[in-house]
């Protein structure tokens, strides 16, 4: 108890010798200039997420009003860039749940039907990849892809042409770094469906990018 | 055929045994895929390191999938997202400002 007692102090100690060369001044904020200085970004942060123009505009005003009343919750220590990205981060999670609701659970995003002339074999080899649809020696080199930027537009739009709620766990997964089940119980997901809408995300993009970058000619 | 080196000529056979015998390359993708997600059981592990051996299109999945996925975390490096098209529309501008303005007051 009196141990616990003295952690708190300690840590209030710690807390009002933090804020003393930082004392509680205006860090110029300027919540009009928000839109101005940070809106195309966090737009675009939400687009790449989110693939849909209305949706991310509505979730950067929704962080831009969260922003404004948690005023009081910004020390000041992060760029004001960072801590607004951090307050889009969770809008952003929000809004997939709400638009997962919204569209049913179609037994069709589980469908791998369309790989399904990737594997087909006149030899008997049944069920190993096709001679002229296997994955290909690239020609490109991938450390040479991430310098470009045109690369990273290659790579958004084959993510959109995924399935919607294919795309939303595959990017909570890789981009929000959300753990199964954290994805699963926000979706309302088995985790078997979790596997397969994983394994199509990967089986789509990475044939995506091999045709529209990898095979392309400089 | 005839560009076989030695070691691809004796190891051949081997390779289309497993191939013939065990799981088909449509079946061992869903290994890989996961792989990259979750600790694989041991006889996942077995099934997959064997197919590698003997299957040269599936060793390129498992990397390129691997690179996908990095690419993708590179993506998520916030620096990078103004490297995306896109900006917001003036209405967009314009009523968002126009919400702060009225949150504020």
């Amino acid at each position: 108890m009196i141990r616990q007692q003295t952690a708190r102090l300690a840590a209030g100690e710690k807390d009002r010798m933090d804020e003393t060369p930082l004392p509680k001044v205006e860090w110029n904020i300027d919540p009009a200039a928000w839109v101005d200085d940070h809106g195309d970004y966090l737009f675009r942060y939400a687009l790449v997420r989110l693939r849909d123009d209305v949706r991310a505009e509505d979730v950067v005003q929704e962080t831009l009003l969260a922003a404004l009343q948690h005023l009081s919750s910004y020390s000041g220590r992060a760029t004001e860039r960072t801590w607004l990205t951090g307050i889009l981060k969770h809008k952003i999670v929000d809004q997939i749940r709400k638009s997962c609701k919204e569209v049913p659970f179609e037994p069709s995003d589980t469908d791998l039907s369309e790989f399904d002339p990737l594997f087909e074999r006149p030899d008997e080899f049944k069920g190993h990849w096709s001679d002229t649809l296997s994955p290909r020696i690239w020609h490109r080199s991938p450390e040479d892809a991430v310098q470009q930027d045109e690369f990273f537009g290659v790579l958004q739009r084959c993510m959109g042409k995924l399935p919607e709620r294919v795309a939303h766990v595959f990017t909570l997964r890789e981009m929000n770094e959300l753990d199964t089940e954290e994805i699963c119980s926000l979706l309302e997901l088995s985790t078997s469906n979790f596997w397969v809408m994983m394994h199509r995300a990967r089986m789509s993009l990475r044939r995506c990018i091999e045709i529209n970058w990898f095979m392309k000619a400089k | 055929m005839s560009e076989l080196t030695i070691t691809q000529k004796i190891l051949r056979p081997f390779r289309r045994t497993i191939l013939r015998t065990f799981p088909s390359c449509k079946e061992i993708v869903h290994i890989i895929s996961a792989s990259l997600d979750r600790d694989l059981t041991f006889r996942e592990k077995c099934l997959m390191k064997m197919h590698l051996f003997a299957c040269k299109p599936c060793v390129r999945y498992l990397n390129q999938s691997e690179f996908v996925s990095d690419a993708i975390k590179i993506m998520d490096d916030t620096e990078k997202t103004n490297l995306f098209a896109g900006s917001l529309s003036d209405a967009a501008r314009l009523r968002i400002k126009a919400a702060l303005a009225t949150a504020a007051s």
